[in-house]
């Protein structure tokens, strides 16, 4: 494929000064990782590159670095998010992207016309460590099922088992993975229920849970009472809530305080550091001292070799960048790993000449192109569709003490995790999330939508939202649709100059079905709080709502877009990341999922991204398995690159130290 | 969620027909006027500034004898966010949008020995020692985004550092941006000025309370009052800066105090409200509850109740707690919710 248009003006100032960074990396005599993106994928890949000691790598975020002394003592890693409503959930947040230089636009469908929205879409925070630092924690495993659930409906590579959509299997299976969630949930610090008895059996509360080979790294911490309530009556009505798996510390862990429950978590960043996210895997690989970070680092063009590789495939040659400085520079890359969102990395891929957007008058159509042979870059955009139901409760439920929600129920996610458990006549919702929270500023503007001046007065001193609100919220499974797009809107730039990614969704019928399905059980649920039976019998819900969603999609779980798949007519990536048509073009993140199961998706990502590294460390993610049992085997060898590069886990402990795969290089954990 | 029942227009027919709403204590007044002295406004004139204080007055007031807007000086924080970019370097090392974490120095650390606070508290890294204001930096365009919010596109479109797509984009009305908020205050506190001034012959700030809460409903585009026909109309400007002013003057209430308003922090106390409560949190360690290898377990919490025992060996099992009130809730809170939600 043809060079893309080489390097812009003004980039001769830049070239030298690649020349002469080249050079000194010469020196180490390791080839050169690039990573686009620090969030949770791109600090996991770059741990693990950079702890199996073959590679020196280079990670561009284009947000700022807000921990001081990041890489250094961890004790001595500093911050600035302070527990401040205004800054991070009134006022565009300090690490948000902001609107007015970073647009996105929308539309429902391409009949909608070229936008019906300009603003703010499904963004996420950015700055170095990325989403993770504004989330709340969730960190849920998927089932067994949620990996083959197309052939388990009847479905099968070619034939979706749901009209209109491109339903189909993952390229693994849980079994596959499950070391990488293993070895994530204890990298990263997550608490939860499941724990290790006196004979050694893991035993989990959590009977909807698929099986685990390691306890959770801490015990869950204090329950919010708000969710206790709920999780009394979802018992009392047969349903199992859970404390649920989260990458917060319950007890001082790896370096980091417990939590204390300070009320500020979802759309906060930690102010003591005991959220567990990309930046402590950041920190981690940093310490290698085999990585280079360079914050406000946004970059704008993959640099494609002309001519083709070994097997006619497409090689990155370098990557270029705007500096903090707004200066364009240019890197070489012996290989380069997108982490930057589904959405930003497919803006990059089409701005760098690889896939084409949809033909507009037909926008169900693939186009094979450049870089893309299925034609599917960029299709597929899935989110979860949330299916709000809140009530007001006449007791003081304080739902801000806490960690926003420490329960979930897994019963509406769909039949139970085993394929044995199968029943395809249940259909699939997702994870439902007890509780939530609403601040005073909030409070306070939500009810000038009702009251002024001292009717509103008397409305916040006995606080119906903020005091007595409970919420519950299933993030239900959303159906991959070709039409469903990331593409670059045909007119609107950002501040770099750079077209905005444009966004193209409307929801399949299937997800909406499944939330008209449900949203009555959410409701039955809160009306079962208090009365007969219950361990509250005093409280009781004074009013039982349903939050419509949004037109303009707002949802920070992001999947799809380059999909990864068996062979490259079915998706865009490999079972191990690498874009079919690149010989050194890897993606991470949860663009790689085929299919977006109705659980919260960090910890896949983070499984899925250790997996990937772990695929390119070995020299597997060179080879293109296109087979089931290929993957299979596949997987063992990216298993010991586990055992290898984090012995001191339990997970590590449990596969024992198999040793180095015959075809897999040498590779030394650092110290 | 049902609509609330609340009718303003029996609220303000009350009010007028019980001639002037309760007056506000003397010595409040004063004092306003004072801090009106002290204030070292950054961008409201003398004049707005009065005009401002009192529309946030009536916005949240204080007439049930508990502070409001006036005492909390929202008009305080909305002049530091208008006048952002203009502090003098002794007031503030950045521009004045986000305050810098992590604490406020207002909470202890937790005591894990003892459990509970304990008596030590961090310094305040939202000040330095010289009291300064401490903010996060703009990086990247981010003071741009900024100015262009406050000031109008013309920060952007006239900027020829900018790709002229970009600036193109602004121009078109590609990319939207709100009014400028400096031009709306200053229009829209003039046009309440004005309507006072033919409503009652005097500016806002001095005209009596019952006329003020009259322009704002008309302002807010509530209910007209009704019988005497005498309702002021409300010019553009100021009917455009109402929702604005009331969403400032609301945030200027119940965000931290180092934004300038929450003066004291006592419209949380009002709100029964912790505000930022790190590093303490909300769990207090028991050390009766610790295990020996894990460190101090998170037990006794005074707000959520009393636990019960973990048992770091037998398995973990969940925490439970008892349900308790909450001691300082009013017990009949969840009646009068019911009542303001019209469901009694």
């Amino acid at each position: 494929m043809g060079r893309r248009g080489a390097v812009a003006a003004g980039a001769t100032v830049a070239a030298a000064a690649v020349t002469a960074v080249a050079a000194a990396r010469r020196g180490t005599g390791r080839p050169r990782a690039v990573v686009v993106g620090s969030g949770a994928a791109g600090a996991t890949v770059a741990r693990v590159l950079a702890r199996s000691g073959l590679y020196d790598v280079l990670v561009l975020e284009k947000g700022p670095l807000l921990h001081p002394g990041l890489g250094g003592d961890i004790a001595s890693v500093g911050n600035m998010f302070a527990g401040d409503e205004l800054a991070y959930e009134i006022r565009p947040s300090p690490f948000a992207q902001d609107p007015l230089l970073e647009p996105r636009s929308f539309r429902p469908t391409a009949k909608s016309g070229m936008r019906t929205f300009v603003g703010e879409v499904n963004n996420l925070p950015t700055l170095v460590g990325g989403a993770t630092a504004h989330y709340d924690a969730k960190a849920r495993r998927l089932r067994e099922v949620d990996f083959l659930t197309n052939s388990l409906l009847g479905g099968g590579p070619d034939s979706p088992a749901i009209a209109g959509t491109t339903y189909t299997d993952w390229p693994m299976r849980y079994a596959h993975l499950e070391p990488f969630y293993a070895v994530m949930e204890e990298l990263v610090g997550v608490q939860g229920p499941a724990y290790r008895d006196g004979s050694g059996a893991i035993v989990n509360p959590n009977p909807l849970e698929s099986p685990r080979s390691t306890p959770f790294a801490m015990p869950p911490g204090v329950a919010m009472y708000s969710n206790l309530v709920l999780a009394d009556a979802a018992r009392r009505l047969g349903l199992h809530p859970a404390p649920v798996p989260t990458a917060v510390n319950s007890r001082p862990y790896r370096g980091r305080p417990a939590c204390n429950d300070c009320a500020f978590c979802l759309d906060f960043g930690c102010p003591i550091a005991a959220k567990g996210g990309g930046i402590w895997l950041l920190h981690d690989a940093l310490r290698t001292g085999r990585v280079e970070l360079r914050s406000e680092s946004t970059v704008v063009r993959l640099e494609v070799a002309g001519g083709s590789r070994a097997g006619g495939l497409g090689h990155v040659e370098a990557v270029t960048y705007i500096d903090a400085e707004g200066s364009r520079q240019t890197e070489t890359a012996d290989l380069v790993v997108l982490a930057c969102t589904p959405i930003e990395a497919v803006r990059l891929a089409l701005r760098s000449g690889i896939g084409a957007p949809p033909d507009e008058r037909d926008p169900a159509a693939r186009r094979p192109a450049a870089g893309d042979p299925g034609g599917l870059l960029g299709r597929n955009l899935m989110f979860h569709r949330q299916t709000v139901v809140y009530g007001v409760f006449d007791q003081d439920l304080h739902p801000h003490r806490g960690r926003t929600s420490t329960h979930t129920i897994d019963d509406l996610a769909g039949s139970g995790p085993s394929p044995r458990d199968f029943d395809a006549s249940i259909p699939r919702g997702g994870i439902l999330e007890l509780g939530g929270n609403a601040n005073p500023i909030f409070e306070a503007m939500a009810m000038t939508q009702v009251a002024h001046g001292a009717a509103l007065k008397r409305i916040l001193a006995v606080s119906p939202f903020r005091r007595h609100l409970n919420t519950l919220t299933m993030q239900g499974e959303d159906m991959p649709q070709l039409t469903n797009a990331v593409d670059l809107d045909p007119e609107i730039v950002d501040v770099l100059g750079e077209p905005v990614p444009r966004i193209t969704y409307s929801p399949h019928r299937h997800e909406v079905e499944a939330a008209n399905r449900y949203t009555p059980r959410l409701q039955e649920l809160l009306g079962a709080v208090g009365g007969t039976g219950s361990a509250y019998p005093e409280l009781h819900a004074l009013e039982i709502g349903v939050n419509v969603p949004d037109q303009v999609p707002n949802d920070k779980h992001i999947m799809g877009t380059h999909r990864m798949a068996l062979d490259s007519e079915h998706g865009v990536c490999t079972p191990y990341g690498r874009m079919w048509a690149f010989d050194n073009l890897y993606c991470a993140g949860g663009g790689l999922f085929p299919t977006a199961p109705g659980y919260n998706p960090t910890l896949t990502i983070w499984a899925l991204s250790y997996w990937v590294a772990a695929a390119i460390v070995s020299g597997l993610g060179a080879t293109g398995h296109r087979t089931a049992a290929q993957v299979d085997a596949g997987a063992a060898t990216l298993t010991r690159v586990i055992a290898q590069l984090d012995a001191d886990t339990m997970i590590a402990r449990r596969l024992g130290r198999t040793g180095v795969a015959d075809a897999a290089p040498m590779i030394t954990p650092a110290t | 969620m049902a609509r609330l029942e609340v009718s303003r227009r029996g609220f303000l027919a009350g009010a007028v027909a019980g001639g002037a709403a309760t007056a506000l204590p003397v010595d409040l007044v004063a004092r306003a006027a004072s801090v009106l002295a002290a204030s070292g406004a950054r961008f409201f004139t003398a004049a707005e500034y009065a005009t401002c204080d009192a529309l946030s007055a009536r916005i949240l007031p204080s007439d049930d004898g508990r502070p409001g807007a006036r005492e909390a000086r929202a008009v305080d924080f909305i002049d530091l966010f208008l006048g952002a970019f203009d502090l003098p370097a002794s007031a503030a090392d950045q521009p004045a949008i986000w305050i810098r974490g992590p604490f406020s120095g207002r909470n202890p650390y937790p005591d894990p020995i003892a459990g509970g606070a304990s008596s030590r508290y961090p310094p305040s890294d939202m000040r330095d020692a010289a009291g300064r204001r401490r903010f996060l930096p703009l990086t990247g365009r981010r003071a741009l985004a900024w100015r262009a919010r406050l000031e109008g596109p013309a920060v952007i479109t006239e900027n020829p550092e900018l790709p002229d797509p970009y600036r193109a984009a602004i121009k078109r009305g590609l990319i939207p941006l709100d009014p400028p908020l400096r031009s709306l205050y200053r229009a829209g506190l003039a046009a309440f000025d004005d309507v006072a001034r033919v409503a009652a012959g005097g500016m806002f700030a001095d005209v009596p309370t019952s006329v003020q809460d009259a322009i704002l409903a008309r302002a807010s585009g509530g209910t007209s009052l009704g019988g005497g026909g005498h309702a002021p109309t409300i010019a553009q400007p100021a009917a455009q800066l109402y929702p604005v002013l009331e969403a400032h003057t609301l945030q200027g209430c119940f965000a931290l105090p180092e934004y300038g308003g929450n003066r004291d922090a006592a419209m949380w106390r009002f709100a029964r409200w912790e505000g930022d409560t790190q590093p303490l949190g909300n769990t207090v360690y028991d050390p009766a509850l610790a295990d020996a290898d894990l460190g101090p377990a998170q037990g006794r919490n005074a707000g959520f109740g009393r636990p019960g025992v973990y048992e770091p060996r037998g398995g973990y099992r969940e925490v439970r707690l008892v349900s308790t009130p909450d001691p300082a809730a009013d017990p009949g809170e969840g009646a009068a919710i019911a009542v303001l939600l019209g469901l009694r």
